[in-house]
């Protein structure tokens, strides 16, 4: 199932790949040092592309991220370092739309601050499912919701663990990057309904 | 916002008309419900105390759903300022309905001598009666209770190793069946991924599994809307999918028989049963942004307009996850925005060795394409694999980029994605 991107109306300046292909504009980029920069270089990107509108409500998040299990809702990835079991690598997979996001911004947070060590088992994100014991869907069946340190906070505790996995604990390190503002990204904490480790992209939902 | 009349007047049969009900619902527009003519307050000793027909929500309001589809409204007249979801109805017994809030939520039980609310502590789901007036109910989807007129309530723990329970339904009026949701080992979601129907004798407190549907990590298979027809058997819908897939999810029609379990047909999308009386059933279909309820007879099955029975309301906010951030709050400040800078890009892969990935690269010809491992792109590929990269500088637009990629390149339509590929020098 795939959503016509006309229909989300969120395509800003629209800039071809074949284009880009075509103009061989990615070879100036390679060698000017776009790709790989150091992390010391890198800086939040914080502009209406890398923390995009946060939808409100089940329709708009429909509106914004297509039905559940759309084929976009896990057409980006990121590695993470513990995903079934610590230290069983992996990716974590999720909406197209939160590619800066997660994949840049968070992730990219993570690291450049040496905080590898603050996050621990399980981390998820794209599920196709349904709520527990109801008929909603999960906003991972959207991509819109990743999961971290799970095992140490799990579904029904009303506090955060911060102990990561190289056993140090960070506090509230790891959800101050996902939520709410600066340095976190705009996404919305689960602990407010006991679900510390869920993190998602849309709020009253 | 564009408004279109819904008319589904002739019979149809279920497949056709959900089919017109989930066409209806791609447009994405939003179709108002109409409006129904208040019949009173639904108070103790109302006609819809009686529990004679269906009872399905709209809003604040209860609608009847009578035999042929007639409906009369009902005021949710004890209002404790949540929002009304899943609602049942018995002859004889009543109606008992769940308002939502935050916290702890109110249960309130209409009867032919008086209404009252109570708020037995938690999140109350799935109310359902008995034929000696009983009311069962789950409670924060973890275990049940039965109130009786005149008695403690009586709490029901659900099956021992079980992660929760919810959807009761009485056959007798000392058994109930129920939805019992059961761990995966090594899978931990919060999220559902496996469950059985399981019945439970009220005289001797004992659990026994009627059904043995399978699950594992990437596959799941829950039970939803389970229905007691007037001759005690159950019929419930059965969800199938894949955790990891973009595929949505199959739908199947069962029957709880004494010979077990047995699916009656495959259902034409995502719908869940209302309610089951004679030879109709009344189904709950999502379309035109509103729960909206279809009555299949002999004669075909027809739209008979919104309400919901026992699913989940999807236009109004469950009031546990309502947004409590203040206005503005949670929005980048002006002095961190800076431009996107162009560190993202789309990885073909994975491959075992440099080499497979070179070949693909070389095979593409792409400007800018090269081969990646972890150590140059660390969030876009993982330690001890290789992948493509086509780094896009200057791309706003990622997911158009992605589609144009995949549009260009089918054959690596499954293996590509969008990263990031920021440096992994830090």
């Amino acid at each position: 199932m795939s959503v016509s991107s006309e229909s989300m109306g969120r395509r800003p300046g629209l800039k071809r790949l074949a284009a880009l292909l075509l103009a061989g504009s990615l070879v100036g980029a390679m060698q000017s040092g776009v790709v790989a920069n150091h992390l010391r270089d890198w800086k939040h990107d914080h502009s209406k592309a890398g923390v995009p509108y946060r939808p409100k409500g089940y329709s708009d998040l429909v509106r914004v991220f297509g039905k559940a299990c759309n084929g976009k809702a896990n057409d980006a990835r990121t590695y993470f370092p513990h995903v079934d079991a610590r230290w069983d690598r992996g990716y974590v997979y999720y909406h197209s739309y939160l590619a800066r996001n997660v994949g840049y911004n968070i992730r990219t947070h993570v690291r450049a601050d040496h905080r590898d060590g603050a996050l621990d088992y399980g981390e998820w994100g794209y599920a196709c499912r349904k709520m527990r014991g109801g008929t909603s869907w999960s906003a991972h069946a959207f991509g819109a919701a990743i999961d971290t340190n799970t095992k140490r906070n799990p579904q029904g505790q009303s506090v955060w663990n911060g102990k990561g996995a190289d056993k140090t604990n960070y506090g509230k390190y790891i959800p101050d990057i996902f939520k709410g503002n600066y340095p976190g990204h705009h996404f919305r904490w689960g602990i407010g309904w006991n679900d510390p480790h869920h993190f998602q992209y849309v709020t009253n939902y | 916002m564009s408004k279109r009349v819904t008319r589904i007047a002739l019979p149809l049969t279920l497949a056709a008309a959900v089919a017109v009900a989930v066409a209806l619902s791609a447009v994405g527009t939003s179709v108002a419900c109409a409006r129904d003519a208040v019949a009173g307050v639904a108070g103790g000793g109302s006609p819809l105390s009686k529990g004679k027909d269906p009872v399905a929500l709209v809003g604040q309001t209860l609608v009847t759903i009578g035999p042929d589809g007639t409906r009369a409204a009902y005021v949710h007249g004890e209002a404790l300022g949540g929002i009304l979801r899943h609602v049942s109805a018995r002859p004889g017994s009543g109606v008992a309905y769940v308002e939502d809030r935050r916290g702890s939520d109110g249960l309130t039980l209409v009867t032919s001598k008086d209404s009252q609310t109570v708020v037995p502590g938690g999140e109350i789901t799935h109310p359902a009666w008995s034929s000696e007036g009983d009311l069962a109910y789950a409670v924060d989807l973890e275990r049940l209770e039965v109130r009786t007129p005149g008695a403690p309530v009586r709490t029901i723990d659900r099956p021992e190793g079980a992660v929760g329970v919810f959807s009761p339904v009485f056959t007798t009026p000392e058994t109930i069946v129920a939805v019992v949701q059961e761990a995966i080992p090594g899978v931990t979601t919060h999220d559902d991924t496996l469950n059985n129907l399981w019945s439970h004798d009220l005289t001797t407190g004992e659990w026994a599994r009627l059904t043995a549907f399978s699950a594992d990590a990437h596959r799941w298979s829950v039970v939803r809307t389970p229905v007691a027809q007037d001759t005690g058997q159950i019929l419930f819908v059965r969800e199938v999918g894949q955790a990891i897939s973009s595929e949505p999810p199959s739908y199947e029609l069962w029957a709880l028989r004494e010979t077990g379990a047995e699916k009656v047909r495959e259902l034409p999308g995502e719908m869940f049963l209302a309610a089951a009386g004679g030879d109709g059933l009344l189904w709950n279909v999502f379309s035109e942004g509103e729960w909206r309820l279809f009555l299949e007879g002999p004669e075909g099955t027809r739209s008979i307009g919104c309400g919901a029975v026992m699913v989940d309301p999807r236009t109004s906010v469950d009031p546990d996850h309502e947004d409590q951030e203040e206005a503005g709050k949670g929005l980048p400040s002006a002095e961190e925005v800076l431009p996107a800078d162009g560190e993202m890009g789309i990885v073909i892969g994975d491959f075992e060795t440099r080499a497979e990935a070179a070949e693909v690269a070389a095979t593409l010809g792409l400007v800018g394409g090269r081969v990646v491992e972890h150590e140059e792109a660390p969030s876009a590929v993982m330690p001890d694999v290789f992948a493509v990269a086509i780094p896009l500088p200057g791309v706003l637009d990622l997911e158009q980029a992605l589609d144009d990629f995949r549009d260009r390149y089918p054959e690596y339509a499954t293996k590509t994605w969008l990263v990031s590929l920021a440096g992994g020098q830090a």
